[in-house]
């Protein structure tokens, strides 16, 4: 969900620093429909446009989600690598490793809460009347 | 995905505060120490900070150790000619550690240690008081 916004934002920013033929009526409908392609024909002047915005639309919910789950699983493998770390005596970084676990913690949390309000407006959903 | 916010420029701090503690302690266990590496009597460890950008800067400067040096200051020379270390007029030059600056760097290393262990408490209690929010 972050990543979506920030990749969104990345897309408008591009679109503004994208240079407009002047004079030219397209380019007010250029303002408003983003997917006009702009007349400019020599291409190396355009700045590229993150193929991000592309992903995005390709993506469904489900790889959103397994994108999220798949980031805290990396925090918590990361927790153990450093709680393993300390153990072991490789390093004596012991508050690295009490912070990587209580950001572990805090992201499973964030996506129990997550899966918390998906259930509930499944629920909600399946209550409805038709 | 960052959970907590600028985590990782306390976490520096924190091995920076914790890497002071390190010397101090060097400091106070060569208190009595005549015959260093270099044959001379043991000079004290000062360590410097300095800043530097988090490392995955996600919006603040963290801070790091930017040199360990040693404290030139001349030691107090006494008088021991049972002493191996002492010179041809029985003299031994003693450390340049004093006890009690050190037991004073220690506790302000503490401190500092202890202060930014409650940045981390606050910001994670923030982050907690976020994810609770709808309950």
């Amino acid at each position: 969900m972050i990543n979506n916004i920030g990749t969104n934002d990345a897309a408008t920013l591009a679109r503004q620093l994208l240079p407009r033929p002047e004079n030219s009526a397209a380019s007010i409908g250029n303002d408003l429909n983003p997917a006009t392609p702009l007349s400019i024909s020599d291409t190396s002047l355009r700045i590229p446009i993150p193929q991000a915005t592309d992903a995005t639309q390709h993506s469904s919910f489900t790889t959103l989600i397994d994108r999220a789950v798949q980031e805290v699983d990396g925090k918590m493998k990361a927790a153990a690598a450093d709680q393993s770390k300390v153990m072991t005596g490789e390093t004596n970084n012991l508050h690295q490793a009490m912070i990587s676990m209580q950001e572990a913690s805090l992201a499973f949390s964030l996506m129990v809460e997550v899966r918390n309000k998906l259930v509930e407006s499944y629920q909600e959903l399946m209550r409805m009347q038709v | 995905m960052n959970i907590i916010s600028g985590i990782n420029v306390t976490a520096s701090a924190l091995s920076a505060e914790k890497m002071r503690m390190d010397v101090v302690a060097e400091n106070i266990a060569n208190a009595h120490t005549t015959h260093d590496v270099d044959g001379h009597a043991y000079k004290r460890k000062v360590v410097s900070f300095e800043s530097m950008i988090a490392p995955d800067a996600d919006g603040g400067k963290g801070v790091r150790v930017s040199q360990v040096s040693n404290d030139n200051s001349p030691g107090e020379v006494i008088f021991n000619p049972g002493h191996p270390d002492a010179d041809k007029d029985g003299m031994v030059e003693m450390p340049n550690v004093n006890i009690a600056t050190e037991m004073v760097d220690l506790l302000s290393s503490s401190r500092a240690y202890e202060a930014n262990l409650a940045v981390v408490r606050n910001a994670k209690q923030m982050a907690m008081k976020a994810l609770s929010i709808g309950h």
